[in-house]
Parts: C-alpha cells; sequence; structure tokens
C-alpha cells in the first residue's frame, strides 16, 4: 500500500475501495452459493470492476469515437489513468470468478485480500497473478535460502534487462519511429527499427517480471512464469503461450472457453478474446487492430491444423513467426494510424522510401554490438549453457558465474540509471 | 533467463526425491557399519522432510537413482552455490545502499555546468499531486555521489556499442539531419551607411564583406553563401560551410552534436537569431553614444562556429548569424564603429580559432578580433610574443547540454595566452561594490569541465582592471560571455579596462561610464545574444534610473 500510495497518493483509496467491495461480494457469493443470488451478486461485481476500468481507461476513447460517428458532440473525459488499473482490475475478476466456481476458498480475511490485490511485486505492470496461484502462500509460506537466491537471481537479471538493454534500445526506436521522419525512413531502416522496437518491449516486460517474480519470491510467493523465450517460437499460436502468459491464460480461462456466443460459434469467442486482448493494452484502435491481427493469423493457423503447421520447416516456421511478431509490434507502437500505415507502406517500399539509407546503416553499425547481444540474449542461452556447465560436473562454476553476472548486472544497471531520464516500463501504461 | 520447470513437475520430483530418502532410511543401519562413509542418511531425511520448496534449478539437477555419495556431494554444492550468491549479493547491495545513505550528495555538476535537485520542501498540495513523491525521486536520483564519475564509466560502456568508422568512434543515437531550409542571402534595410572598421586591406571579390558593405546601402539582396560552392584556399573569401553528410546524434535546444561526414563528432549551438529584435541592440548602442558623444563607441557582433564550421544544412533559421549582424549593424548610427569579425577572422579561419565541441572561441579567435577591435580604436595591441602560452585539455560545453556520450571523452585542446604585462584586477558584484582582488587569469584554478571561467573567473563579478598600459585610455565593455577571452588581451591596449556582463549589473551603464571616465565603450557580444534577451537587457540597463 505505501509503494502504491507512494506514487498513486490519490488513486490509492480506489483501491482500497475495489478490494473492499469484492471482498464484500466474495463473502456473500459464498453465502449464497449455488443460488441466483450467488450469480447475482458476481454480475454485480463484475459490472462494477469493468466499470471502474472503463471510466479509468476507456472512457475518453468510446468518447470520441462515438462523437465520430454521430452528430452529438459530448465532451471528451480527461480521466487520469491509476498505475496498474489493468493489473488490479483483472487480478480482482480472477479472484470473483474463481469464487463463483468454487474453484478456491473465499478469503475471509479483508487484509489478506487486500494484501493479493496491492501486493507490490507485481502490482503495477504484472504479471496477472490469479487468487488460485497464491491462495495457499498467503496463510502458508515458506521461504528457503534457494528460494531468496532464486529471487536475488531474479531481480538482477530483470534489472539488468530493463536498464542495461531496453533502456539502450529505446534510444534506437525514440530516433526513427518517434524523433525521425519515418515517411523517409528506407525499407531496411523501418525493419531494422521495428525489430529493434519487438526486442525493447520483450526486455522492458519480461525484465519487469522477473523483477516481480524474484521478489515474490524473496517474499515466499511463487508467480507463475510471464514470458518463456517468445522470440523461439514456430507459430503465432506458440507465441502466445510464451509471451504475456498470464494474460493470455486468463483470457483463455475466463472468456475463451466460456461459451458467450454458444458453443457453435467458437470463432465469435475466438474473436472477442483477441479484441479484449488487444483493447486491454490501450484505448486505441491500432491497439484492436494488433489484437485482431494476431487472433487472425491464430485462426489461419487452427483452419491449416497442428499437425500440418509442424511439417512446416523449421526455418521457415521461424521466419514466418518473426515476421507476423515483428509487424505486429509495429502496429503495436504506432497509436497514430496515419503513422502506422506509413510504417506499414515503409515495409515494402510503398512510399518511395529507399531501400537503403546510410543514417540507419551507420546506427545499426553505432549499435551492432548491442543488438547482436540482444538477439542471442532472446534465445534460451543463458539456460542453455547453465545446464552444459552442470552437466559437465561444473555445477559451482556455473553458479558462481551467475552469482558474478548479478553482480554486474545490478552494478552495471545502477551506474546506468544515474541521472538517467525517466524510462518508465512499458507496461505501466496498461 | 528463467529456465523453471512447473509446479507439477516440481511435486513429481520432489515426492521422487523423498521416496528415495526414505529408502535411504531403512538402509542406514547398513550404511553405518561403514563407517569410512561420508553420507549421513539421517541428515539428509531431515532436510527431506523439510517442507522445503527448492529453486528449479536445484530440482532439475536432483539424480534420484544416483548413489547417496552424489546426491550429498550435489547438495552441500548447491547449498554453497546458494550462500554464495545469497552472501555476495546482499553484501553488494548493503555496501551500495550504506554509499548512497552515508556519502555525501553533490550540490553541483561540473560537467552539466547546473546546480543539482535540492531536497523538495512538503506541501499537501505537492503531496497529492504527486509531485513531492516525484520530486524526492527527482532528488536521489540527480544527486547520487560521484554522479559525473559514473557518467562518465555508463557512457564508456555505452561506447561499446558500437563500431568505430573511420577512426571515429560511433555510438547511441544517430538521428536524421533536421535539413532545415536556411535562407543564406543578406538582406539589408537601413538607409543609413555603415562603417565597417577594416585593419587591413583585403581584397575583395564574389560575396566578400566588402561586397556586404557595398549592398548595405541597397533594399536588395545578394548570395552570402551557397552549399554548391566548394571550399577555395582564399582565406580572405567567405564560403559558408556546408556538410550534406552531417547527422545529427543529440540535440539540446539549440545545442547539437553531429557527425560529420569525415566521421568526427562534432558539437556546436546552432544559429537561433530573432531579427526581428534587433531594434532593442541598436536603439541601446545608439543612445550609448548619444548620450556619450565624446567617447569612442564600438559595436562587436562577434561571429561564431556557425559562421565558420557548422554545416549550413543544419541550420534552422531563415537568416544567418552573418546576415543578421550585418543586418544589426546597419541600424546603427554612423558614428559608431563596427567591429567585422568577419575580416578580422576570416584570413585566419584554418587555425584554430574555434572549439570543436564548444559554444566559444578559442583564445586566439578572440585575440584576432580584439586585434580588430585595438586598431579600431587606435591603440597598441600585444604580439603573441608577449603572452605565456598555455595548453590544457577540455570537454565542451556541448556535452553538458546534449549529455551525448560520444562526446563525454572528446577532449579537446583549450590554448590559451596569459599577458606578460603588469596589471591588477579587482573583482565586484553586480552592484558595483568591491569584493576581492584575484588574478585575471587564474591558472591554478583551472577545471577541463569549466574552462571558460579561466576568464576573469566568472561572468557574475564586474572587473576592474588597471594595467601598466599608461596611455590614459579608460574601456569599458558591456558583453555576455563571449567576449571574456579577448579581455587579456587588451591588457596592453588600455591603461583601465571595466567589464561588465550585462546579465550581472544593476545600474545605468551610461551613467557608470561617466563616472569612470570611459573613454572608449566596447559593445560585444555573439549576434544571437544582441538579437535576444541580452540586447534586451542592455536597453534596460540604458534606461535604468
Amino acid at each position: 500500500m505505501i509503494f502504491y500510495a507512494w506514487g498513486e497518493p490519490v488513486w490509492v483509496f480506489l483501491l482500497v475501495g475495489s478490494v473492499t467491495l469484492n471482498y464484500f461480494a466474495g463473502i456473500l457469493i459464498d453465502k449464497y452459493r449455488d443460488t441466483k443470488k450467488s450469480t447475482m451478486f458476481t454480475a454485480a461485481a463484475l459490472i462494477i470492476d469493468i466499470g471502474v476500468l472503463v471510466v479509468f481507461k476507456y472512457s475518453g476513447f468510446l468518447v470520441e469515437n462515438f462523437n465520430a460517428i454521430s452528430p452529438i458532440d459530448l465532451p471528451v473525459p480527461n480521466v487520469e489513468m491509476p498505475i496498474g488499473i489493468s493489473f488490479f482490475t483483472f487480478q480482482i475478476i480472477s479472484y470473483i470468478l474463481d469464487c463463483y466456481w468454487g474453484k478456491i476458498k473465499v478469503q475471509k480475511s479483508w487484509y489478506k485480500l487486500l494484501m493479493y490485490i496491492s501486493m507490490f511485486p507485481q502490482l503495477v505492470a504484472g504479471p496477472i497473478v490469479r487468487y488460485s496461484v497464491i491462495e495457499g502462500e498467503i496463510d502458508n509460506r515458506v521461504i528457503t535460502s534457494a528460494d531468496i537466491s532464486e529471487g536475488i537471481t531474479r531481480i538482477c537479471m530483470g534489472l539488468g534487462k530493463k536498464v542495461i538493454l531496453a533502456n539502450n534500445l529505446s534510444i534506437i526506436v525514440d530516433t526513427f519511429f518517434k524523433d525521425g521522419d519515418l515517411a523517409s525512413l528506407s525499407v531496411m531502416g523501418t525493419w531494422y527499427t521495428v525489430i529493434v522496437y519487438a526486442m525493447q518491449v520483450y526486455f522492458d516486460f519480461s525484465g519487469y517480471s522477473d523483477i516481480a517474480i524474484g521478489l515474490g519470491r524473496i517474499f515466499g510467493f511463487r508467480f507463475d512464469e510471464n514470458f518463456r523465450y517468445p522470440f523461439i517460437s514456430k507459430n503465432i499460436t506458440e507465441f502466445w503461450q510464451r509471451w504475456h502468459i498470464s494474460l493470455g491464460t486468463f483470457f483463455r480461462d475466463y472468456l475463451l472457453y466460456v461459451p458467450i456466443f454458444g458453443k457453435r460459434r467458437k470463432y465469435l469467442n475466438l474473436f472477442l478474446v483477441w479484441f479484449c486482448t488487444g483493447f486491454w493494452h490501450g484505448a486505441n484502435w491500432n491497439y484492436i487492430i494488433w489484437g485482431l491481427y494476431f487472433g487472425m493469423f491464430i485462426l489461419i493457423e487452427r483452419t491449416i491444423g497442428n499437425k500440418r503447421m509442424r511439417k512446416m520447416p523449421t526455418a521457415l516456421a521461424h521466419i514466418y513467426n518473426t515476421i507476423v511478431v515483428v509487424i505486429g509490434f509495429g502496429i503495436f507502437y504506432f497509436t497514430d494510424l496515419g503513422k502506422l500505415g506509413t510504417f506499414l507502406g515503409n515495409l515494402i517500399g510503398l512510399n518511395g522510401n529507399a531501400m537503403f539509407d546510410m543514417i540507419s546503416a551507420k546506427n545499426m553499425m553505432a549499435n551492432a554490438w548491442l543488438v547482436i547481444v540482444c538477439i542471442i540474449l532472446c534465445m534460451p542461452v543463458v539456460p542453455a549453457l547453465k545446464k552444459k556447465l552442470e552437466s559437465m560436473d561444473l555445477y559451482l562454476v556455473s553458479t558462481t558465474g551467475q552469482t558474478i553476472l548479478n553482480v554486474a548486472s545490478f552494478a552495471l544497471s545502477s551506474i546506468l540509471l544515474v541521472n538517467a531520464t525517466n524510462n518508465p516500463f512499458i507496461y505501466w501504461q496498461f | 533467463m528463467a529456465d523453471n520447470i512447473n509446479d507439477k513437475e516440481l511435486e513429481e520430483l520432489n515426492e521422487i526425491y523423498r521416496q528415495k530418502m526414505e529408502a535411504l532410511k531403512n538402509s542406514s543401519k547398513h550404511e553405518h557399519e561403514h563407517k569410512n562413509k561420508k553420507t549421513k542418511p539421517s541428515k539428509t531425511v531431515v532436510k527431506a522432510d523439510k517442507p522445503v520448496v527448492k529453486s528449479a534449478a536445484e530440482k532439475k539437477s536432483v539424480k534420484p537413482d544416483s548413489k547417496s555419495d552424489s546426491v550429498n556431494v550435489d547438495d552441500r554444492k548447491k547449498k554453497l552455490a546458494i550462500r554464495i550468491n545469497i552472501g555476495v549479493c546482499t553484501a553488494f547491495f548493503a555496501i551500495t545502499a550504506i554509499c548512497l545513505i552515508v556519502l555525501p550528495r553533490p550540490t553541483v555538476s561540473e560537467t552539466e555546468k547546473r546546480n543539482l535537485a535540492t531536497f523538495p520542501d512538503f506541501t499537501w498540495e505537492a503531496y497529492w499531486s504527486g509531485d513531492y513523491a516525484e520530486d524526492i525521486s527527482y532528488y536521489f536520483n540527480d544527486t547520487v555521489p560521484f554522479r559525473d564519475t559514473f557518467k562518465s564509466i555508463g557512457a564508456t560502456f555505452r561506447s561499446l556499442f558500437g563500431f568505430s568508422i573511420d577512426g571515429a568512434e560511433l555510438n547511441g543515437t544517430i538521428s536524421q539531419v533536421n535539413s532545415g531550409n536556411s535562407q543564406t542571402e543578406v538582406t539589408t534595410q537601413s538607409t543609413k551607411p555603415i562603417q565597417i572598421v577594416i585593419p587591413q586591406t583585403t581584397e575583395s571579390s564574389g560575396s566578400t564583406p566588402s561586397q556586404i558593405d557595398d549592398n548595405s546601402s541597397q533594399s536588395g539582396s545578394s548570395d552570402e553563401t551557397s552549399s554548391d560552392s566548394k571550399p577555395k584556399p582564399d582565406n580572405s573569401i567567405y564560403t559558408a560551410p556546408s556538410d550534406p553528410g552531417a547527422v545529427i546524434v543529440a540535440q539540446s535546444g539549440t545545442q547539437i552534436a553531429y557527425v560529420g561526414s569525415d566521421g568526427d563528432v562534432y558539437g556546436t549551438v546552432l544559429y537561433n537569431g530573432n531579427r526581428s529584435n534587433a531594434e532593442d541592440y541598436a536603439y541601446s548602442v545608439n543612445t550609448i553614444k548619444e548620450k556619450l558623444p565624446d567617447t569612442n563607441v564600438y559595436s562587436m557582433l562577434a561571429l561564431t562556429q556557425s559562421t565558420f564550421i557548422t554545416p549550413s544544412e543544419l541550420s534552422i533559421t531563415d537568416y544567418t548569424e552573418l546576415s543578421d549582424s550585418v543586418f544589426v549593424s546597419n541600424m546603427l548610427s554612423k558614428d559608431i564603429k563596427v567591429i567585422d569579425t568577419l575580416e578580422a577572422l576570416l584570413p585566419h579561419k584554418d587555425e584554430d580559432i574555434f572549439f570543436l565541441r564548444d559554444c566559444h572561441w578559442q583564445q586566439l579567435g578572440a585575440y584576432y578580433a580584439a586585434e580588430s577591435f585595438a586598431k579600431a580604436a587606435g591603440v597598441k595591441f600585444a604580439d603573441l610574443k608577449e603572452y605565456d602560452e598555455y595548453g590544457e585539455y577540455c570537454l565542451g560545453s556541448v556535452y553538458s547540454a546534449t549529455q551525448y556520450d560520444g562526446l563525454s571523452e572528446a577532449y579537446e585542446m583549450f590554448n590559451f595566452f596569459v599577458p606578460k604585462n603588469e596589471y591588477t584586477t579587482e573583482y565586484y558584484n553586480s552592484n558595483y561594490e568591491y569584493q576581492f582582488d584575484y588574478p585575471l587569469m587564474p591558472t591554478s584554478d583551472y577545471n577541463g569541465n569549466s574552462f571558460y571561467s579561466l576568464f576573469m573567473v566568472a561572468d557574475s563579478y564586474i572587473k576592474h582592471i588597471t594595467t601598466d598600459a599608461g596611455n590614459g585610455r579608460v574601456l569599458v565593455v558591456l558583453k555576455d560571455d563571449y567576449p571574456s577571452a579577448m579581455i587579456p588581451c587588451l591588457t596592453s591596449s588600455f591603461e583601465e579596462i571595466y567589464v561588465i556582463d550585462v546579465r550581472y549589473c544593476d545600474f545605468n551603464v551610461i551613467d557608470f561610464c561617466k563616472e569612470h571616465g570611459a573613454t572608449d565603450v566596447l559593445i560585444g557580444m555573439t549576434t544571437e545574444s544582441a538579437l535576444g534577451e541580452i540586447g534586451d537587457t542592455l536597453s534596460y540597463l540604458v534606461n535604468l534610473q
């Protein structure tokens, strides 16, 4: 609570209020289990939770679009969005739905429910920790030295991902996509920048997830993994099983398998899931397009079938996945649809832009080692190396190396943070 | 970097491990018969019974089928590794935290030439808006002990990101050039002919300063520069610098770092004068002359790198520094002597008269400008042989402004000349109250990060220099920071020199000149200053009651 109040001295009360409301909703759902009242309380809690999210995150977007298609000109609300509202709202929703479905025992202690929602490691940028994951650990936590050691490692590595890698990749992205003249950027420059951006988002968000998981571990909580080297996937379905896993599984468990449109209309459910996935990321059309873009590829892959997809040559599968994912991140970046169009045109030279330009080339050379290291670290090289060393009976070499890496990552990150401009985690905005 | 196994796998492995431990326990009697064996199953059993949830790495390395010896050895290794990791990392965190708490926090950054953040005062308004928490974070971030050293280390690390191109280290950001539409014509509107003091008659051709002068009485325009024109060896002909391949790599306001076609990183200040403010400066100088009819009044609009080095392709204004300096000069009264720094510097453009990564000129450039002024004033001027010459490394101001890593170690040679003749320097505050005596150029205080303060310590002091010139000439210099480097070059030329930076002056400068018997008044600053706030300030000081 102190952590959240430090950054959100006003909206911390919204958090407390939301927890209080859902605490009583949980009690009532449990009390009237298997009755219509239980359903009613669940629906009421969900409507309020989602309503709060809509008001704070989507009201401006909705009014703007309503004004655009109607003769009425409503004033566009300018509501400040509390940090992490998307994450803690989804955690609350998972708690209410799991209560309703009887998957968990209702939490009788308001204080403990508040602790679950306001747990500072993952409060502001995920991962979305479901109540069921840490239900047992709220009351019975065992913290071993192994947990602390692992937690420290995850924190140091996560910090390094964010500060050493993501922050420096962001400078390249800003140079061309934010500060540069996008229309005159060459085909090569556009591809180069969007690839760098994809890696930036990965290291930024997975870095935060590592820090959150590490902190949780030190406090005796075991959060689920949120990333499992997504760029090594061979298709988009697999990519989403490795990327932001907590969000993907949330929609899978709470939306996809809930037959809102009936079992025969599963494609509509799929559409809804990916619409929501995109919309969850932000109140902009590009996010919705981004979600539907991935939904479309998943639909295509389902239509083709897993067996046929597996027959695709490995190299070709990786190329396919990488191209789709990278273009997807371009859609993710450009909230301005005009610029998004320019970006898409740039990718294939439709804007009359050159294939190659010296400025991009110089930038590539200027950041060559950084980019190469990032590409390597997008693959599970470090775990493979550790495994190899351990198989060679060099366990202490492996672990000592990890300790050195931890200290180096922490020290270097601290140095690079000195006088650094504010580089918030990308997912803080969600 | 996560290499974890899921909880289900974890439980399975734990179960296998427990079974193995049970088996070991059952065979403990047999084990005890072999006293030489290192394994102590009972101890291991206790551990296994603990509800310990081990790390993924540990669990993966559990080998239920291996011999008990190896299990124990593995266990010891793991425990040792865990202890090392926790011990080393925690010690490092603790030392870092203690250092951050205990070590004194800096209040000034020498490399950035600014005061650092102060701890914010608490107000409820600031608290509820979130500003208080944000300001505290900013304070701790801004005042990290040894911040300049850490920044330097960070810059060195970032320099490893890139390849070396043509001997120049490129790293960090390289952005696209803002190809401004530089309008290079000189337009003049004055109906009054101006007097340009030319110390030496130079052959003029094409777009030389003389031609600018000739055109000054016309309401037309002429090409002052041409980005297409190739550099000519004749140093008397001005050609605007051009480098179509220049790439801006960092920018802060008008200060930029750019990579030239030669691959070197340069720093400069883009000219950003506003011609519409020319009247303030012209009015001030004309008024001074009007109120001091018996005093020689000079106007010197010092030209900078913008005119001599910065590629014209990077220009951000419609008019150039040179054309604006002519424009302003044309608005001056005819009895004001205009010191033409183009005439003074052009013959020496291939010498080191400007820094390449700082907004100032080298003292050699100031020396040539001072020479031009001295000749216009009709006073003697000391040859360079009459100075003690020094050379020190310095870090240009563009790094401070842009924080571009590629400039963090780009020290260049600062050559300065200390006059050998006799003189004393008194320092006064902005109300002209005596403060202290101190050297004109305190070389013992030299600091490569604030090297320009070598010239008379700080602009905020008014200086009174008394020399052995013995000619009865009293000079008052009204200036911005730029001409500071030329003051030492005038110690042989004037018996007394008063140096006033108009930004730090709280009295009427005309009255001051009268009270101190000024025989000469030099108003010197960059063209951009004259067309900006400093020109405005000067007009205020002229009218101050």
